[in-house]
């Protein structure tokens, strides 16, 4: 990345650390660390595809990035036009107007709408909710957002469970544009679709980056749908980014050994593939008990005695350099 | 290999239909659907939600939900020289349970729902067992021990005595292959197995899915919506749409030169991780009908790019466009090739 633009969204050495209680007195037994220091940069435009396994935090990272949750440690800035500035502690009309900037789409779209009102409706309200107190700019705003997203303007008037489930998740990113935000964050918005479907809605929202110039945070579990959105790609395992790279590099640049072992494991079309697998063992350890130094050490075929005590960090790859870092103790740094 | 005798073949379905009673009137979910599955093989069914793979698996083993009947066809299991229809058996009398399980083992994708939350699992998996054997109770414990030791569950005795809950997805997923395996049945049925499952746990136990058909000769029907996974495990492949087999062949026929409209959109809609990403993926408009909706004629027509007026008139029959690779369309011309679109749509 080039170094005089600066971020409009700065995630740094974030932590979110669930208590786990036990015992008749509810006392902390100890912590599930669903994220362990993840350091990230959104830039304008840009959109940053977050790939891991259940469990791997991707999930939890987008509920804080849209404050949905309150992180148990680190920073986060967002640029509002004057700079960054700490939004953690953002109260009131001040939050209210980092929402409208910063929306969510989740996965499921039929819980995200309610299910007796009306989706032209349910929209209406995002956009009184946000100040828009003029009723005919939130409907021009409304008719705006489903143009883009291509929902008949007549379908507004009917309910959730009239769509199908594409339309619906189309309808939940109109619902987002409409108080045009700079940054969505998508959490695996197209996994409970259909592959044709999904393509429809893949497309579309690469559709919305050209025109817009919005920025994306496209949490997915599908390495193939996230090189094809995004730009960058961040890898996580167990509650940290092992590593981030340019999209178009994958998969040939991968260097950290678990993304190359969950690249492995995508089942391919090309027949060569097969070839050169790697087979992970064992299953991702409990976040409970994480193991000491490099949290994927238990599982790492290229495992070394240093990784066993120290956490590797996030250093510029030595190898590509540029835009890619990665986090394990292989790599020296650039 | 589909021109191979009725000796070769373990699973022979032959024209089922398969309607469902609903409010208004009968939903027809299965539409002359025929399949010839050849011994020790390893077939995909695949297709979108909705296009009747997993009421294929169902009518198969009769456990269709209690609105659903097969209205006509036959289906025909080979045990050892005798031919069994499976369709004519009463649904719960003892030569369909006797089968059931024993015969034919079946796969289900949510772990959770189909595992008795309240017992311990290796009893699960034996019971399976004491069904269908004259063993003793401990006998059967020593082979569930086994079986879970070769299915890389780790500590197998201690693992017998645990719930459900206590196990992760892709455990739950081996303890289902356990019993769905534990009769030693020829022929398995898995229904989108994998597809809760990430991964690097996904190609664990397709792993050893593929190693049971390779070592213990037995046949797969594997029911999946993944293109990709498809073309690592399959041998033959059924693509069906809207109740329907659109297309039938063997991998290299089939993802590797798709003929039926339908195969080629879908194919062209699965973003690849080798893919140019600067091509726009390619969509189907629409989406698909209810069953309801298309009573005659090709079920694609309504978002095929090739279609012409000949397409909804009549039933369009499979025709073959190279030995053992049937596609069932009308566009295609006397070499089984498609029409080219002015535009582009088609992606050759």
């Amino acid at each position: 990345m080039n170094n005089t633009r600066t971020p409009l969204y700065k995630v740094g050495q974030i932590k979110k650390h669930f208590p786990v209680l036990g015992g008749i007195l509810r006392r902390t037994k100890g912590y599930v660390k669903a994220l362990d220091g993840v350091d990230l940069e959104v830039f304008r435009g840009e959109t940053i595809a977050v790939i891991g396994e259940s469990g791997c935090g991707k999930t939890t990272l987008g509920r804080m990035l849209a404050l949905l949750d309150k992180p148990t440690g680190g920073e986060l800035s967002f640029d509002f036009g004057q700079g960054l500035q700490d939004v953690t502690s953002l109260r009131g009309e001040d939050q209210m107007r980092f929402r409208k900037k910063v929306q969510m789409i989740f996965q499921d779209p039929y819980t995200s709408f309610n299910p007796r009102q009306r989706v032209g409706a349910a929209m209406d309200e995002v956009l009184r909710v946000h100040g828009v107190t003029d009723e005919a700019e939130r409907t021009a705003r409304i008719l705006e957002a489903c143009e883009m997203v291509n929902i008949r303007p007549e379908y507004l008037q009917r309910y959730p469970h009239e769509f199908s489930g594409g339309q619906r998740q189309r309808l939940a990113i109109a619902r987002c544009l409409a108080t045009k935000p700079e940054l969505i964050i998508a959490d695996e918005i197209v996994s409970a679709l259909d592959v044709s479907i999904q393509a429809q809605i893949v497309n579309l929202l690469l559709k919305i980056q050209k025109e817009t110039g919005l920025s994306f945070i496209f949490v997915t579990h599908d390495v193939a749908v996230a090189r094809y959105v995004g730009h960058r790609v961040a890898v996580m395992y167990l509650g940290n980014v092992v590593e981030i790279l340019p999209a178009d590099s994958l998969p040939d640049a991968a260097e950290h050994p678990y993304t190359i072992a969950l690249l492995s494991a995508v089942p391919s079309m090309n027949p060569t593939a097969k070839d050169h697998r790697v087979v992970l063992q064992g299953e991702v350890p409990s976040p409970i008990d994480m193991p000491s130094g490099c949290a994927f050490s238990t599982r790492c075929p290229s495992v070394m005695d240093i990784c066993r005590t120290e956490r590797p960090v996030l250093k510029i790859s030595n190898i590509s350099k540029g835009g890619h870092q990665v986090a394990c103790h292989v790599n020296k740094g650039a | 290999m589909s021109r191979s005798t009725n000796k070769d073949l373990i699973l022979d379905l032959k024209s089922v239909n398969v309607k469902f009673k609903v409010e208004d009137g009968t939903l027809h979910i299965l539409r002359d659907v025929s399949l010839s599955i050849p011994r020790g093989s390893f077939l995909c069914v695949v297709g979108e939600s909705g296009c009747g793979k997993s009421v294929t698996a169902q009518a198969i083993v009769q456990l269709l939900p209690d609105n659903g009947e097969i209205s006509s066809g036959d289906i025909l299991f080979s045990q050892g020289d005798q031919v069994v229809e499976l369709n004519k058996l009463e649904k719960f009398g003892k030569q369909m349970r006797d089968i059931r399980g024993a015969k034919i083992g079946m796969i289900f994708q949510d772990t959770l729902s189909s595992l008795n939350p309240a017992h311990k699992v290796g009893r699960q998996v034996a019971e399976s067992l004491l069904q269908h054997f004259p063993i003793s109770k401990d006998e059967a414990r020593t082979r569930v021990v086994e079986l879970f030791r070769k299915l890389g569950i780790p500590d197998p005795e201690r693992r017998y005595e645990a719930y459900p809950h206590e196990f992760s997805g892709g455990m739950r997923q081996r303890v289902m292959i356990a019993i769905a395996t534990i009769c030693e049945p020829d022929l398995v049925i898995a229904d989108e197995p994998t597809t809760a499952l990430d991964v690097t746990i996904q190609a664990q136990i397709m792993t050893l899915l593929k190693d049971l058909q390779k070592s213990a000769g037995k046949t797969f029907i594997l029911i999946t919506h993944n293109m990709a996974l498809v073309s690592e495990v399959a041998d033959h492949v059924a693509v069906m749409y809207l109740g329907r087999v659109v297309e039938y062949g063997t991998v290299e026929q089939v993802l590797r030169d798709p003929r039926h409209p339908y195969t080629k959109a879908l194919m062209a809609s699965v973003p690849n991780l080798d893919a140019d990403k600067n091509v726009d993926l390619q969509t189907v408009d629409g989406q698909t009908p209810s069953p309801a909706e298309v009573t005659v004629g090709c079920e694609f027509a309504g978002r095929c790019p090739y279609v012409i007026a000949a397409c909804t008139e009549k039933t369009i029959q499979m025709t073959q466009v190279s030995p053992g690779h049937d596609v069932r369309c009308i566009r295609l011309d006397s070499n089984g090739k498609l029409p080219v679109l002015i535009g582009g749509a088609s992606n050759e």
